[in-house]
């Protein structure tokens, strides 16, 4: 019901914004033609979802416990400051950053963690940059790699 | 339950960036070393496989062995290039990140980015490919004046390739052509495709009528006895391509238009990298070895240093820009 | 006859076979990276092969392919995150049939249909490679049009119980495709002033992002009464021999579709793989009787196709000197810098090289088998490694790989955005494999239909004005109202 709700105001979204495209000189064709095709679709496929009802033994799923949403948060927020600082820290200092404090939130010993968390670094450095040759950014470290 | 668990694991992760700090600030600090001290990064703005990328990765090999440090050649061939060409732009000028590039100006014109000249420090120049003309092979066409007769007759019914965005090398070429025959190109359908090839194929399978690109890249369709190239926008016959006439001996027209590649940094590369570099790719153009292996691949050689690059650069955008405008495109 | 001996006599020399191991290995470990495809896998044996004699380069080549497009399926089946996108369209059913203790006989069926369809390609490639180019040769925009929607048919139909759903999620992949350069008036569209969204928010971080960062997500969610671990990988082999008996028609059709989806120019092993799924469920219909069956119905003709998509692309590669998709790009790239233009000439100039080039291709992917059983044995320990560890380590590996990709880190921002997506889907059991595939055939619909009405001046009628187009039409048409018109026939009863 709510999923079919969000289909069909996506669709109007779509088709709202594809009717804003503007025509191109040299082309005879609208651009907006695939945006509006897409959004009618959603459209039609949202109300079929509205007007079929749910199936009544799909399992319930237990609302998420605000641990569990913390959890989450972190999961993207974590990777995320690391994108967003990807040319100054690079992956071999960053990566350590973010695994170890998501092991050690599920539950893994610190210790362990952080030996997991820079091992497993290491291990992708090595065989992304040294095997594969494939530059990743390394930030600081750059430089200090044997194999350079 | 805080964020980290317990008091003990939360004082382990400070301990741990703690940790990491002091590492990073004990790395011993390289003084002002000798350019280049670790490998250069190579951005060729497109896909892996075609023309840029061979050349590309042909230019690595050879500035490896001249600068004595690894140079890794990296695509990034997303949206036509213009990922990487901005790659380009925004590395630091440091003389650790390089690249290709190639027609550009059109990227501006047609408002898809906004490249200019003076993002780049033009190293120099190492390549020209001449447009050519071509039609499938059971083309009524047989002559590239019977071609242009036949679109003057009837600009609507005669369907060309872009072989790439409409505002590319090749269709940029096929327009001048037009306008001195006097059609109006913007009454030509000009249908746009993902690249040369791409575009090529769709003439072989009947979908075109006539693309304009390289001889190079359009080799493998005349070989296949599938595609007829009806001109090539050159001084002298391609030695690659003895039959196929000038676009001068076939309709009286001296035009010379092409895809040009070359070497550039980021604006502001420091005057004794570039320098250095200069000399190497001068080296290397002059190279035998170097043109054996573009003679193989079927592409051509053209020289020019830093200075007279950047001057073409800049007279190429300027002429692009006023095409695209007078195109209606 | 003679050329074929003279073709195995360089074939089997110990340094062209050392490099068909070298690169078997590699092809493995990058197959099995989540983000990391074979396309990459063998751009980054460029370098080395630019050292090499052609043969031994070539030869590796082929090697890397086949086995990276193979190993996809084991994080695939163990972790339900695809290694290369070619997997992506049996990740989930793989990955139920592991969860209910059967991952060997899910590998071990991936493993024979890949060996068995890469032969099927192999084959074709030496002896049909002409007809069969001829074929991709008349293949105009209309054509591709049709055939991209043939692949859009499947999502519906391998969604799972609903079609509606599958065809929701069908339609968010498409809506994500729209963001980049419009491929045909080349203006950019909703990319925000970003340049680095220029190219689109790029296939793999999508395709990460749904599949490896939303079931990390969902394990933070729901902490340690998240799922429990399989006990034990089952037999491997045990059981795929009368798995396979009786999807015999299912795997010659998945062999067919394959090698001539992969002889397209434009359309690579992911797309053979969801078209052959969905023309065999239309024509050949499994054996539904238990979530077993049907979980193995999906994998049998699509792991058949995705290999032999590889043995068909390289059709036009070595016959025309065409590249078809990405992957054959780079080895004519290889073969031009060896000196050796590819097309009829060189089958011609050089009769023993390109026959023993083909023949590689046949022995990797004969080879397929011993290697990727080593390679389950290798990989069989994931499965003890317990989540609260796991699940960073498939974070860790999916934003490295993307980023060897893409090499942005606005690719990075992205994975996590459709990371998000994915766990939102979940949560709304809407199903994730469609939504890769609109993503994938989105450009492609809209370029072949935008550029075909542009030849015509708007006419529609241009999409049925030539017969290959009317044929592909009507197989269209069958595909798509089959289950609508099965549906109808049941209410009126």
């Amino acid at each position: 019901m709510i999923l079919g709700f969000g289909a069909v105001m996506g669709g109007l979204v779509l088709l709202l914004w594809a009717g804003r495209a503007e025509p191109v000189p040299h082309l005879s064709v609208d651009p907006g033609l695939f945006p509006t095709g897409i959004g009618v679709a959603a459209v039609v496929v949202g109300g079929i979802l509205m007007a079929v009802p749910g199936r009544t033994d799909a399992p319930v799923v237990p609302g998420p416990s605000r641990a569990g949403l913390i959890g989450a948060g972190l999961t993207v927020g974590l990777p995320l400051l690391l994108a967003l600082t990807l040319d100054r820290i690079g992956f071999a200092l960053g990566l350590p950053m973010v695994l170890a404090p998501l092991m050690i939130r599920h539950g893994v010993h610190p210790g362990r963690a952080t030996l997991l968390a820079v091992g497993l670094t290491a291990a992708l450095v090595a065989v992304f940059t040294g095997l594969l040759r494939v530059p990743l950014p390394l930030g600081p470290l750059a430089g200090g790699l044997p194999w350079r | 339950m805080g964020v980290f668990g317990s008091w003990k694991r939360r004082r382990a992760v400070v301990a741990l960036a703690v940790g990491i700090a002091l590492a990073v600030g004990l790395r011993p600090v390289s003084a002002q070393a000798e350019w280049p001290e670790r490998p250069i990064t190579l951005v060729v703005p497109s896909g892996p496989g075609g023309g840029t990328d061979l050349t590309g990765r042909l230019l690595a090999e050879h500035l490896k062995a001249r600068l004595g440090q690894p140079v890794q050649v990296v695509n990034m061939g997303q949206g036509g290039g213009v990922v990487g060409i901005g790659a380009i732009r925004t590395a630091p000028a440091d003389g650790y990140t390089l690249g290709i590039l190639y027609n550009f100006a059109h990227y501006h014109a047609l408002g898809q980015a906004d490249f200019r000249v003076a993002d780049f420090t033009a190293i120099a120049q190492y390549n020209f490919d001449p447009a050519g003309f071509l039609v499938p092979v059971d083309s009524e066409w047989t002559t590239l004046a019977a071609a242009l007769d036949a679109i003057r007759t009837d600009p609507l019914a005669v369907t060309i390739g872009c072989a790439g965005g409409c505002g590319g090398s090749w269709p940029i070429a096929v327009a001048t052509l037009l306008r001195a025959w006097e059609v109006d190109p913007a009454r030509v359908r000009m249908i746009p495709s993902q690249g040369a090839n791409a575009s090529m194929q769709d003439l072989a399978a009947g979908g075109l009528d006539a693309v304009p690109c390289s001889l190079p890249e359009a080799r493998a369709f005349l070989d296949a006895g599938v595609a007829r190239a009806l001109g090539v926008f050159a001084e002298h016959r391609l030695e690659a391509f003895p039959d196929v006439p000038t676009v001068a001996e076939a309709v009286g027209l001296n035009l010379r238009l092409g895809a040009w590649r070359g070497l550039v940094g980021p604006a502001e590369l420091p005057d004794a990298i570039a320098r250095r570099l200069e000399a190497a790719m001068a080296d290397i153009v002059h190279d035998p070895a170097f043109r054996a292996d573009m003679a193989a691949g079927g592409f051509g050689l053209l020289w020019r240093d830093s200075r007279v690059f950047a001057g073409f650069m800049r007279t190429e955008e300027a002429r692009v820009r006023a095409m695209i405008r007078n195109l209606g495109l | 006859m003679e050329v074929t001996a003279a073709a195995l006599g360089l074939l089997l020399t110990p340094s062209v076979l050392g490099v068909m191991a070298a690169a078997a290995l590699l092809g493995l470990l990058v197959g099995a990276l989540p983000g990391l495809t074979a396309t990459l896998g063998v751009a980054l044996l460029v370098p080395f092969a630019v050292m090499l004699e052609p043969l031994p380069a070539l030869a590796g080549v082929v090697t890397l392919a086949a086995m990276a497009i193979t190993a996809g399926d084991l994080p695939g089946a163990l972790l339900k995150v695809p290694g290369t996108p070619a997997s992506a369209a049996y990740a989930e059913a793989a990955h139920r049939l592991a969860q209910r203790g059967r991952a060997g006989l899910a590998l071990g069926t991936g493993l024979v249909c890949a060996a068995a369809g890469g032969g099927t390609g192999a084959l074709v490639l030496l002896f049909g490679a002409p007809a069969l180019a001829w074929v991709a040769l008349h293949m105009s925009t209309v054509e591709r049009f049709w055939l991209a929607c043939l692949g859009l048919g499947a999502a519906a139909l391998v969604a799972g119980p609903s079609v509606p759903r599958g065809a929701l999620a069908l339609l968010i992949g498409l809506a994500l495709a729209l963001v980049g350069l419009d491929p045909v008036s080349g203006q950019p569209r909703l990319t925000f002033g970003l340049t680095d969204l220029s190219g689109g928010l790029g296939l793999i971080p999508v395709m990460i992002g749904l599949f490896a960062v939303s079931r990390v997500l969902s394990h933070a969610l729901d902490g340690a009464a998240g799922a429990g671990r399989p006990p034990r990988v089952g037999s491997v082999l045990g059981g795929v021999g009368r798995v396979l008996g009786r999807r015999r028609r299912a795997m010659a059709l998945g062999g067919a579709i394959g090698t001539l989806v992969g002889a397209v120019p434009g359309a690579g092993a992911d797309i053979a793989a969801y078209v052959a799924q969905a023309v065999t469920k239309r024509l050949a219909p499994g054996c539904a009787e238990d979530a077993d069956a049907r979980d193995l119905d999906a994998i049998v003709p699509a792991a058949t196709a995705n290999n032999a998509a590889v043995g068909g692309a390289l059709v036009p590669a070595t016959v025309l000197g065409i590249p078809g998709d990405s992957l054959t790009a780079v080895v004519i790239g290889v073969l031009m810098l060896k000196g050796v233009t590819p097309g009829p000439s060189a089958f011609l100039l050089q009769p023993e090289l390109m026959t023993a080039v083909l023949l590689a291709f046949l022995l990797a992917n004969l080879l397929l088998v011993p290697a990727g059983l080593l390679a389950i044995a290798v990989v069989r320990p994931v499965l003890r490694v317990p989540p609260s560890v796991l699940m960073p380590c498939v974070l860790a590996l999916g934003l490295v790989g993307t980023y060897a990709v893409e090499r942005t880190p606005t690719a990075l921002v992205v994975t996590l955005g459709a990371g998000v997506l994915g766990l939102l889907m979940e949560r709304a059991r809407v199903p994730v494999a469609p939504a890769v595939l609109g993503f994938v055939l989105g450009p492609t619909i809209e370029e072949m239909a935008l550029t075909s009405l542009m030849k015509s001046g708007g006419d529609p009628a241009v999409f049925l004005s030539r017969p290959a187009a009317l044929g592909l039409a009507g197989l269209t048409l069958l595909v798509w109202l089959g289950p609508a018109l099965r549906a109808l026939v049941r209410r009126l009863r």
